[in-house]
């Protein structure tokens, strides 16, 4: 018996020793290889937490194209008339809009749509409120430049030259275009133009509201009512975050990691002039580029980040308020007794089926406005680096 | 991988418990029928605030779900088992987890000879063999708190449709092999899934040694989260989405593993036993969310060790697990994706149990638990359970 | 030499001579000018030209702007077989992608600027096909789609004539002949606050297009309309010119009422819910929409 203990006590020593050891000691890691994604030495004002915007291999985003684009954003000599800047539409205390239902142009002619707030404009998987081919900022920059229907910087094959020859004669712009285009021996032109101001809209981004503090750990960042109200935005009883979700609330959103671009389009409800869902002329959304009657009124969900400061609200600014915004979705649509626009939108039939009615008590109204307020970005207002640099 | 990498540790242990909720193969009965109730009670959960649970390191899947505060039914069976014949037999069994029933499995088995050695086919719907933890549910009595292997990285339990062999050319060894659908966790449905084994139960100078060693290979396209995506599974994307994002994986998973069970001769009504099982998985493919994609590749190996004595109807067992778990991700969407699928990890998740069980009769059994449960980041604190087994025979026939 | 060999060398010269000189097809390279004309009938189109019974009320009218892209320009001979033109590079041709700018608008900002250069020629030149086998022509009008949607146009010759760009659906305008009527359009729907209009336009672009973020770029378009041109015959080429090509303004409008329109934009934009351009495609031998395809009839070669 003593012997089968001892030689029980040898076994058992020899189970642990081995049993511990056998199972090899290994380190638990994970490694992350995202390759130059994350290239972050353009001051691009996206806290590390987020995924870059795509940058085209074409107009790599640079310092010097940055601030010659600031300086081409706010110069009015840019217009054919001399009188316009793109600022004079996008302004910077209004997170990049005019506060205007419908923008007028350098000649004062009315556009068919409100000002789209400069917002995050560099993850836009399209860049126009209703048009699938514009896809990146470099497409958009040339259409207010020389637009004739309507008008709006008013630059034509009659005094494209003499803007050049405006710009050329500014001193500063000799060092800014230099600096932007170095290889090029006349760099002022009308692509260095473009891709300027393409690269100064890269750069607009905001993600330090009340709201992202919240997220990145400050629990006190906003108000308890502000957090009801966010979790009524991402419930399924408003479908909020349906189509204005994600990181830069709109699902019509594109970042450098993905694979995919999600170029939504969603009709609302704002019109059904006949029944059969159109939307007024000039407003008609991807039908005027699709001709397909079902992409009737169908629009880009733009980003409610500083939203509260873009009023008047959609692509033709016709609901004024934030408060009128909430409760067109609470109806499901909008339904025009009387006048020109006369229809039931919530009867629309191209109406996107995440919009549909619901109710909301007084103070859950007045949380989801409060949460919707936490969105507005101080710091992207008041930031210089985006302000005019011809003052001061 | 291969059988080199685990040594063969020689020890106490415990002798295997009954697999399973099929009859035992000795039975002469030409119709069996059973039934099993489990019953648990715990004083915290195991999910995390969101109440999901998935340790950060591993994609899990399957049925793993994470044990609830309170009192839960956490398994009914009703089995039934007829003989047709010496060599063929059916066998079947109804089951209902967390509400709702379902036919958990239904096999044909058939038994021929192969050399002169006895062989066994089984083709239907039915556990896999290749492990002891495969085919142990928490319900079936073994240990209250589960298999953190097989939660981790077969989805607690492998219930497949499919045909297995085994092959006994000699007294105690057995091999076997078992070709699948693949509508267990590591693959998914249609992709299929294979596994080859080798058992040895013989008893060594009065010790119940009992040891095997496993390799399986699935494929998986498209597989998600079943526990809180599944196929279609609606997620929210956002920032404060509480719902996990339903990231799925294409590629294939090789697991092997060994296991060993040994049980010193009885003394005195006293006897002592050692289990442990070692696990190693390297899935390789790609993750994918529908707008990201990233190549991934990880190595993980799991061991647990159960030591525990016995006396008469009573047992004790202390049961250490822990995971390594390495992961690689490549692309432009690798960061995005480790952050969804809970990846990224730097920790050795970890559970230890100590538990009391004791078995007045054939048919019932009472568990009384405390697990220390480190496997999600964050605070760790025990929970205390108590579990009731009722296993039985209802009806026998000649 | 004897007698017999004197008369065998020229003999043999002239065989060996015409032997090289011999093929139909052999590497000749010919430069070439095509001249277009753009008419109304028969009265040529320049800023300030009143040109004559434009549609189906006979409306008079004036251009205001008048200029269209050409691509695929080849030449063709007795059996029907095509030779490429490879474009000259200047100011309106790009010569790398085989584009051609035709610019009849002599002043600018809609014909009441100042004097800017126009286009009534394309050239090039064209090798393997001998000058006296050319017996027709074929081009295409508009950019081909790989060179539409290129950015840096901006500023480069012949894409960067700013009334061409076509941003707004992505590209270049192909045709764009403006023309305003005696009378002006009245329109049957209220744009910008007037029922009236001083133009009917037609442009002629790609529509229903969409764009790649992944690309940037636009990608695919549903319609393509870009109108195929081509005469088999009735081409000749006479001291390195062409047979004139007119593009006759009037045939182009001739089921079309000039001094109405019903469906916005005044005149056709080649929007698929506009009415107006059905006859405007038929002309050019476009579809549109469910419209049956016509032959062309807008072009034709002066005799």
């Amino acid at each position: 018996m003593r012997a089968g203990i001892r030689g029980w006590y040898g076994l058992l020593l020899m189970v642990f020793g081995t049993g511990m050891s056998g199972c090899v000691e290994q380190d638990s890691f994970t490694e992350i290889d995202t390759g130059d994604v994350a290239d972050r030495t353009f001051e691009w004002n996206i806290p590390a937490r987020f995924p870059l915007p795509r940058e085209p291999d074409a107009n790599p985003v640079t310092e010097e194209k940055f601030q010659l684009g600031r300086h081409l954003f706010y110069d009015q000599r840019l217009s054919g008339n001399g009188t316009f800047a793109c600022a004079s539409c996008h302004r910077q205390s209004l997170a990049f809009t005019d506060g205007l239902s419908q923008s007028v142009g350098s000649t004062g002619q009315l556009h068919p749509r409100s000002a789209q707030a400069l917002v995050n404009v560099a993850y836009n998987a399209s860049v126009n409120w209703g048009n699938p081919s514009t896809v990146s900022l470099e497409q958009q920059t040339p259409i207010p430049l020389f637009a004739e229907f309507p008008v709006e910087m008013g630059l034509n094959d009659a005094n494209r030259d003499a803007v050049l020859a405006r710009l050329r004669a500014e001193p500063r712009y000799t060092t800014l275009f230099a600096a932007a285009f170095p290889q090029q021996v006349d760099p002022v032109s009308y692509d260095s133009i473009v891709l300027a101001l393409a690269t100064f809209g890269r750069g607009l981004n905001s993600f330090n509201s009340p709201y992202d503090q919240y997220e990145a750990g400050n629990e006190f960042a906003i108000s308890t009512e502000a957090k009801r109200g966010m979790a009524l935005f991402f419930d399924e009883r408003t479908e909020c975050f349906h189509c204005h979700g994600g990181m830069n609330f709109s699902i019509s959103t594109f970042d450098r990691t993905q694979t995919f671009a999600d170029t939504s389009f969603f009709n609302n409800g704002l019109y059904n002039l006949d029944d059969r869902g159109s939307y007024p002329e000039g407003g008609q959304g991807i039908y005027e580029i699709t001709g397909r009657q079902g992409d009737q009124g169908r629009f880009r969900p733009p980003t409610l980040r500083n939203i509260a400061l873009t009023a008047p609200y959609m692509h033709d600014g016709s609901i004024a308020t934030l408060e009128d915004v909430l409760r067109h979705y609470m109806a499901g649509g909008r339904n025009i007794t009387v006048g020109a626009h006369a229809g039931d939108g919530r009867n629309n039939p191209n109406k996107s089926g995440f919009v549909r009615p619901f109710a909301l008590d007084e103070q859950e109204f007045s949380d989801l406005l409060t949460f919707l307020e936490t969105l507005t970005d101080d710091s992207f207002i008041n930031n210089p680096r985006f302000a005019n640099p011809w003052e001061g | 991988m291969g059988l080199k990498q685990w040594f063969w540790p020689v020890c106490l242990c415990w002798p295997g418990m009954a697999f399973g909720h099929g009859a035992t193969g000795d039975s002469n009965a030409s119709l069996q029928l059973g039934a099993a109730l489990s019953l648990n009670a715990w004083s915290a959960g195991a999910a995390d605030a969101q109440g999901y649970w998935r340790i950060p390191g591993v994609l899990m899947g399957g049925e793993a779900l994470p044990v609830e505060k309170g009192i839960v039914l956490e398994d009914a069976v009703l089995w039934g088992a007829y003989r047709i014949n010496d060599q063929t037999r059916v066998q079947a069994a109804l089951a209902s987890h967390d509400g709702g029933v379902e036919l958990e499995q239904a096999s044909l088995g058939y038994q021929t000879r192969l050399a002169g050695q006895p062989v066994q086919m089984t083709l239907g719907l039915q556990a896999g063999d290749f492990t002891p933890s495969a085919m142990t549910e928490s319900g079936s009595g073994q240990l209250l708190a589960g298999s953190l292997l097989a939660d981790a990285f077969w989805g607690r339990s492998f219930l497949d449709t499919g045909l297995q062999l085994a092959w006994e050319p000699y007294e105690g060894v057995t091999l076997g092999a078992g070709f699948w659908n693949g509508d267990a966790f590591p693959a998914s449905s249609g992709e299929g899934a294979m596994h080859v084994q080798v058992q040895w139960r013989r008893p060594v100078a009065g010790w119940s040694v009992e040891a095997g060693g496993w390799a399986m290979q699935a494929r998986a396209e498209q597989r998600g989260d079943a526990r809180y995506n599944g196929d279609g599974g609606h997620s929210h994307a956002g920032s404060s989405a509480a719902s996990p994002v339903d990231v799925r994986f294409d590629g294939s998973t090789r697991l092997g593993g060994v296991w060993l069970d040994v049980a010193s001769p009885v003394w005195n009504d006293w006897r002592a036993g050692l289990q442990y099982e070692a696990v190693r998985v390297r899935p390789d493919g790609a993750l994918s969310d529908g707008s990201h994609v990233a190549d991934w590749r990880a190595d993980d190996t799991g061991y647990a060790i159960t030591p525990g004595i016995r006396y008469g109807q009573w047992r004790l067992d202390y049961r250490f697990e822990r995971l390594s778990l390495q992961n690689h991700l490549q692309g432009a969407g690798a960061a995005v994706l480790a952050d969804e699928s809970a990846l990224a990890n730097s920790r050795h998740p970890k559970r230890q149990s100590l538990q009391l069980q004791w078995k007045p009769g054939r048919a019932w059994t009472v568990q009384a638990g405390y697990t220390v449960d480190q496997t999600l980041s964050g605070e760790h604190s025990g929970r205390y359970g108590l579990g009731l087994v009722w296993q039985d025979v209802l009806y026998e026939r000649e | 030499m004897s007698r017999s060999l004197r008369l065998l060398v020229p003999v043999l010269a002239g065989v060996v001579l015409s032997a090289c000189g011999g093929d139909d097809n052999s590497s000749t390279e010919t430069t070439l000018t095509i001249p277009f004309a753009a008419r109304a009938g028969a009265v040529d189109i320049a800023c300030g030209a009143v040109l004559p019974a434009l549609g189906t009320t006979g409306l008079s009218g004036s251009i205001a702007d008048f200029a269209f892209y050409l691509h695929d320009v080849a030449v063709l001979d007795r059996n029907g077989k095509s030779y490429p033109v490879t474009l000259d590079a200047n100011d309106f041709q790009d010569a790398a992608g085989g584009v051609a700018l035709l610019d009849f608008q002599g002043k600018t900002d809609s014909c009441q600027g100042a004097d800017k250069p126009v286009n009534h020629e394309v050239t090039g030149t064209v090798s393997g096909v001998k000058v006296a086998n050319i017996t027709g022509l074929s081009f295409r009008v508009g950019v081909p789609e790989a060179l539409n949607h290129h950015d840096a146009s901006l500023s480069q010759p012949p894409y960067n004539r700013s009334g061409l760009f076509w941003r707004w659906q992505s590209g270049h305008k192909f045709m764009r002949l403006d023309v305003n009527p005696v009378g002006k359009v009245q329109l049957a729907y209220d744009s910008n606050g007037s029922t009236e209009s001083n133009s009917w336009f037609f442009h002629l672009g790609s529509t229903g297009c969409e764009g790649d973020p992944a690309t940037g770029a636009v990608v695919s378009c549903a319609n393509g309309n870009r109108p195929a041109v081509q005469f088999s015959s009735g081409f000749s080429v006479n001291n390195l010119t062409g047979t004139t090509v007119v593009l006759d303004y009037a045939r182009l409008v001739q089921g079309a009422n000039l001094g109405q329109d019903a469906v916005a934009p005044a005149g056709c934009m080649s929007g698929l819910p506009d009415v107006e351009c059905v006859t405007l495609f038929s002309s050019l031998g476009l579809p549109f929409g469910t419209a049956a395809t016509a032959a062309q009839s807008a072009f034709y070669l002066a005799q």
